[in-house]
C-alpha cells in the first residue's frame, strides 16, 4: 500500500495503490483521501464539500489505453468534478482479485478558498472477478448521478461484459474508429436494438462533425439544395496508412447523408470492388468508399467526400469536401450550373479530451446518431457481401 | 440526551469537563462472554475510559456461563480492545479500566450465581463507592430474560417490593419481541423489575451521530422545515442497504427475517425521525412522544394492501465486489427450503396532516450491490417546466435530499444547474457534505453514546415501550398475511443486484423509481 501527495499550480493530488482489495476498502480509502485533501484545502477546518456532475466508467484492455483515458478524463477534472473508475480487466488470470489505484485531484479556485475535486479510481480487474464487473463497479458509484461508460477498445465477441456496462450506463460511449472492422458497427447497432432504453454517443461522430457541419452549410438553405434529392454518385476516400480497408467513419457519414436527405439504404448492394449501389425509386445511388494514403490523420478518417447530382440540361452540381495539407483544414467545392464556390475551415483538433467534453455536455440522447447508426447498418452488410 | 452532550465528541479534557458529572455506578453486563460484548460493549467502555467520560469509580462485572476469573475476563477484554477499539490501547489507561473490571460465572437461572453477583456488587460498593447505583446490560437473547430479571428481583434488591440505595436501571438489546404479543409479554417481564423510566430499550441505529443530526438538520436549520411537508415533498425512500450475507447469524435470521430484524425496528425509527412534528423541548420524553405519534400514524396494512404495498425476496447465488457468494439457502444453519425473507420491500402512509398521501418507501435487503443506509426525501417537480422545449428533459431530474447514514454519512442535494456555454443546457448536480470530511475528528461509536446516555440517565435516543408495541403493531397485518399467503418462488434475486422484480414494482406503479445508489 502506498501513499503520495503532489500539489502544484492550485491542484492538490493525493495517491494511494493498494492489491488484493474489496469494494469496501477502495471506498473507504477514497473517503479517507478526502479527509486529507480536505485538511489540505486553503479553508484549514476542511470543509469539504463535494460537488458531482456525473460518474465516468472507463472500460480499457490495456495500461496504454487505461492511462490515455486517464488523461482525458484529468482533462475534464476542473469543470467536470466527477468520479472516474477506469478499468483494467485480465480475464485471463486463474484467481479474481482486485488492484486499485487511486487519485484524488482537488482544484482550489482563486479567492473561493473552495476545492473542486475528481476522484480517479484505476482498478485491474483479474480473473473470473472479470466477467462481473457489474459486481465493482455499483458499489463505487457515486448515487444518483448518471453514470457515462466509455468503452475506449473493439467491441469484443463475448457480450456479456458489454451488456453489464450498457445496463450500468445512462450514458455509453465508445470510439468507432477503434473497432477492429466496420462491422463493429452492426454489433452497436444490435445493442441498441437490444437496449431501447440506452443512449449511445461515439467519439468518431464527433470527428465527424466538421463534415456534417460543412455540408448543412452548403447544401441546406443554398441552391444547391434543390439538387440534393437526385444525388447520384457518393465517393468517399478515408485514410489508409497501415492497411485500412473499411471506415466506420465513412459509414457513419453515409448513414447521416441517408437520414438527412431521406435516402433508402435497406435494399443496399454491393457493386464491383469498393462500390456499392442503393437503389432508390427515382433511379439508384452509387457509392464508392476507397482507402487511400494520407499522412497527419489516423487510419479510416475521411480525407474527401464528393456528391453529384443531375442539374439538368445535362449538366451536373456537386459539392466535394477535402482536407487540404494541414489535416485540420477542410475545403469545400460547389459546383452549380450557375456558378461554383469554394470555401475553407479550420477544424478543432480532434482530440480526446475535446471530444469526450461533447459527450459529457451534449444532450444523451442523440436521434441523429440514432438515425445514422442504424442507416449505416444495411451498408456495412452489404460491403461485407 | 442532555443538554450539553456533544453531538461529534472527540472527547478529551475540555468536552468532558463541560459536561455534568456523572455518579458513580457499577455496569452489570449479562453475557459477557458474548460477542457483543466482545466486539462492542468492552471496546466501547475503554473509549469512554480513554477520554475520561465514564463516571469516577465506575466498575464493570461481567456475568456469564464461561468459567472465567477476573484476570481471563480482563486478558479478554484487553483483546477485544485491541481488535475492535477504533484507537489503540493506551496501557496506562487500560491499566487503570482493567482494575474496574471483574467476573462472575454462573448460570442465569441459578439463584447461587446470583446471589454472588449480589455479593460481589457489594464488595465493590463497599471497596470503590459505587452508591448502590447499577446499570444491567442484558446482552442476551429474550429467552433469558426472565431468568435474570428473577434472579435480580431475587437477590439484587430490584422491584417494586424493594427499598434500595441508588437507582437501577436496565439496558435490553433486540429484539424486543417478535410480534405484538410477545414484545408486549417481553414489556411486562421488564415492568415487573423496573419503572419504565428505568429501561433503556437499545437500537444502535440511534446512537449514530448521522440519525442524531437528523434532528439538528431538521430542526436547528430554519430552511428546511417549511417545505419539509406534503405540499413540496413527493415522496420519502428509505434504504437500509446490506452487501454481506447472514455470516454466522443463520439459525438467528431465518426464524426472524428481514422485516423483524431491519424493518420494524430500524427503519421504523428512521421514519419517525423523518416524519415527526418538533418536539417542544429536546428531551426524552418530548422527543418520544412526537415519535410515537408518528407510528400511531402510519396506516396499517392488511389482507390484499399488504400484497399491493409490499415485495419479498431472498437472495440467489450471485456476485458481489468481484466475488462469487452463496445464494441464502446455502448458508451455514440456513434450512435449504427456508422461505426466510432476505429482502423486504414497502410503501407505507402516515395519515397526519404534515404527510397526507405522501409515500414513504422503505426497502432493506442483504446480498445487496453495496452497504448504504440512507433516507432521501424526493422533492415535487417545479410547476412548470420552463425549459422543457430547449433542454434535454431527460436531464431535468427531480430534486433530492439525502441524508446517509452509512457509510460516508453526510448529507447531499441534488439540483438543476446549467452547462455554462449556449444554448441552455441543463444537468443535475449534486453538492455534497461530508460529516467525516468536514469535521476531521472521530465520532464516537453508537454504543458509546448509548452507554453513556443510559449512565447519565438520559433516554431520548432509547426506544420506550410503547413505541416498541406501535412498531410492532404496523408490522402485525403484514407478518399475518406473508404467513397466511404461500411464499413467493424463492430465492427471486440475484445476489448482487437491488432484490427482486416486485420491489419495482412497487414504485413503478405509482410512477417512481428506487434511487440509484
Amino acid at each position: 500500500m502506498a501513499q503520495a501527495l503532489s500539489a502544484e499550480d492550485g491542484e492538490i493530488t493525493l495517491t494511494w495503490s493498494g492489491t488484493a482489495l474489496d469494494t469496501a476498502r477502495i471506498e473507504s480509502e477514497l473517503v479517507r483521501l478526502r479527509r486529507l485533501a480536505a485538511g489540505e484545502s486553503p479553508a484549514g477546518e476542511g470543509f469539504a464539500i463535494r460537488t458531482s456532475l456525473l460518474n465516468m466508467v472507463v472500460h480499457a484492455d490495456n495500461r496504454e489505453r487505461a492511462r490515455a483515458a486517464g488523461q482525458a478524463i484529468a482533462g475534464l477534472a476542473g469543470h467536470h468534478p466527477s468520479r472516474a473508475l477506469i478499468i483494467i480487466t485480465k480475464p485471463a488470470s486463474a484467481a479474481p482479485r482486485i488492484d486499485a489505484r487511486l487519485a484524488a485531484h482537488c482544484h482550489t479556485t482563486p479567492g473561493l478558498e473552495q476545492q473542486v475535486c475528481c476522484e480517479e479510481v484505476t482498478l485491474t480487474v483479474r480473473g473470473p472477478a472479470a466477467g462481473h464487473l457489474h459486481s465493482i463497479i455499483i458499489p463505487l458509484l457515486v448515487p444518483d448521478l448518471p453514470v457515462y461508460v466509455w468503452w475506449t477498445g473493439p467491441l469484443p465477441r463475448e457480450r456479456h461484459a458489454l451488456q453489464e456496462m450498457l445496463e450500468t450506463a445512462d450514458h455509453f460511449i465508445v470510439d468507432s474508429a477503434r473497432f477492429a472492422s466496420a462491422n463493429g458497427l452492426l454489433k452497436l447497432a444490435q445493442l441498441c436494438e437490444a437496449n431501447p432504453g440506452c443512449s449511445i454517443g461515439d467519439l468518431n461522430w464527433e470527428r465527424l462533425e466538421p463534415w456534417r457541419e460543412m455540408l448543412v452549410r452548403q447544401c441546406e438553405g443554398t441552391s444547391l439544395r434543390r439538387y440534393l434529392p437526385d444525388v447520384r454518385d457518393v465517393k468517399i476516400a478515408f485514410a489508409s496508412n497501415r492497411g485500412a480497408q473499411a471506415s466506420a467513419q465513412a459509414f457513419l457519414l453515409l448513414g447521416w447523408l441517408a437520414s438527412r436527405w431521406g435516402w433508402d439504404t435497406a435494399g443496399a448492394i454491393r457493386a464491383d470492388g469498393d462500390a456499392m449501389s442503393l437503389p432508390q425509386d427515382g433511379g439508384d445511388i452509387s457509392v464508392e468508399m476507397r482507402p487511400r494514403p494520407y499522412a497527419g490523420v489516423e487510419d479510416g478518417w475521411l480525407v474527401s467526400l464528393s456528391l453529384r447530382c443531375p442539374a439538368g440540361g445535362g449538366r451536373d452540381a456537386s459539392i466535394s469536401v477535402s482536407r487540404i495539407g494541414d489535416p485540420l483544414h477542410l475545403v469545400v467545392h460547389v459546383q452549380e450550373p450557375e456558378g461554383s464556390l469554394e470555401d475553407h475551415a479550420l477544424t478543432e483538433p480532434c482530440d480526446e479530451p475535446g471530444m469526450l467534453l461533447k459527450q459529457l455536455v451534449a444532450p444523451r440522447h442523440n436521434p441523429e446518431y440514432a438515425d445514422a447508426l442504424r442507416l449505416a447498418v444495411p451498408l456495412v452488410e452489404a460491403a461485407r457481401r | 440526551m442532555s443538554a450539553g452532550t456533544p453531538l461529534s465528541a472527540s472527547g478529551g479534557p475540555s468536552a468532558a469537563a463541560a459536561e455534568e458529572a456523572l455518579e458513580p455506578c457499577a455496569m452489570v453486563i449479562f453475557g459477557a462472554s458474548g460477542d457483543l460484548t466482545h466486539r462492542m460493549l468492552l471496546p466501547a467502555l475503554y473509549n469512554l475510559a480513554l477520554d475520561r467520560r465514564l463516571p469516577p469509580r465506575f466498575a464493570v462485572v461481567g456475568f456469564a456461563r464461561s468459567d472465567w476469573t477476573d484476570d481471563e475476563f480482563r486478558r479478554r477484554a484487553r483483546q477485544s480492545v485491541q481488535q475492535f477499539s477504533r484507537r489503540p490501547v493506551d496501557d496506562a489507561v487500560w491499566e487503570s479500566f482493567a482494575n474496574s473490571l471483574f467476573f462472575v460465572s454462573g448460570e442465569y437461572h441459578q439463584p447461587q450465581a446470583h446471589a454472588r453477583l449480589a455479593a460481589l456488587l457489594k464488595k465493590v460498593e463497599k471497596e470503590r463507592g459505587t452508591g448502590g447505583n447499577h446499570l444491567y446490560y442484558l446482552a442476551l437473547p429474550p429467552t433469558t430474560f426472565p431468568l435474570i430479571i428473577g434472579g435480580l428481583q431475587k437477590t439484587g434488591g430490584i422491584g417494586r417490593d424493594h427499598q434500595r440505595d441508588g437507582w437501577a436501571r436496565v439496558i435490553v438489546e433486540k429484539p424486543f419481541g417478535a410480534d405484538l404479543e410477545s414484545a408486549r409479554e417481553l414489556n411486562r417481564q421488564v415492568h415487573n423489575a423496573f419503572r419504565e423510566d428505568d429501561v433503556y430499550r437499545i437500537d444502535h441505529y440511534l446512537g449514530k451521530e448521522t440519525v442524531q443530526n437528523i434532528l439538528v438538520f431538521r430542526f436547528a436549520n430554519g430552511i428546511f422545515e417549511p417545505i419539509w411537508n406534503r405540499r413540496y415533498v413527493d415522496h420519502v425512500q428509505i434504504t437500509v442497504a446490506e452487501s454481506i450475507g447472514v455470516g454466522q447469524r443463520g439459525s438467528y435470521y431465518d426464524a426472524t427475517g428481514a422485516l423483524r430484524d431491519i424493518v420494524q425496528n430500524h427503519m421504523l425509527q428512521l421514519l419517525s425521525l423523518v416524519a415527526m412534528e418538533p418536539p417542544i423541548a429536546f428531551n426524552g420524553r418530548a422527543v418520544r412522544n412526537e415519535k410515537v405519534k408518528v407510528l400511531h400514524a402510519v396506516r396499517h396494512l392488511a389482507g390484499e394492501e399488504v400484497d399491493a404495498a409490499t415485495a419479498r425476496g431472498q437472495y440467489a447465488r450471485g456476485w458481489i465486489s468481484g466475488q462469487e457468494v452463496p445464494g441464502y439457502r446455502e448458508e451455514d444453519n440456513v434450512s435449504p427450503h427456508s422461505a426466510t425473507e432476505t429482502f423486504v420491500a414497502l410503501r407505507l402512509f402516515v395519515d397526519s396532516w404534515r404527510w397526507a398521501d405522501v409515500p414513504f418507501y422503505l426497502r432493506t435487503g442483504k446480498r445487496l450491490p453495496k452497504r448504504s443506509t440512507e433516507i432521501a426525501v424526493q422533492f415535487k417537480r417545479a410547476p412548470h417546466l420552463l425549459f422543457r422545449d430547449i433542454a434535454d428533459v431527460s436531464a431535468m431530474e427531480p430534486n433530492f435530499l439525502t441524508i446517509r447514514i452509512q457509510p460516508n454519512e453526510g448529507i447531499s442535494i441534488k439540483f438543476l444547474t446549467k452547462v455554462p456555454g449556449s444554448p441552455v443546457r441543463i444537468r443535475p448536480a449534486n453538492m455534497d457534505f461530508i460529516y467525516g470530511a468536514s469535521f476531521l475528528v472521530q465520532a464516537p461509536s453508537a454504543y458509546e453514546t448509548l452507554i453513556l446516555d443510559a449512565l447519565r440517565g438520559d433516554a431520548t435516543l432509547f426506544t420506550r415501550a410503547d413505541e416498541v408495541e406501535a412498531a410492532w403493531s404496523i408490522m402485525a397485518g403484514v407478518l399475518e398475511r406473508w404467513q397466511s399467503a404461500p411464499p413467493p418462488a424463492f430465492p427471486d434475486y440475484e445476489a448482487g443486484t437491488w432484490g427482486p422484480a416486485g420491489a419495482d414494482a412497487l414504485v413503478e406503479r405509482d410512477g417512481r423509481e428506487w434511487r440509484r445508489l
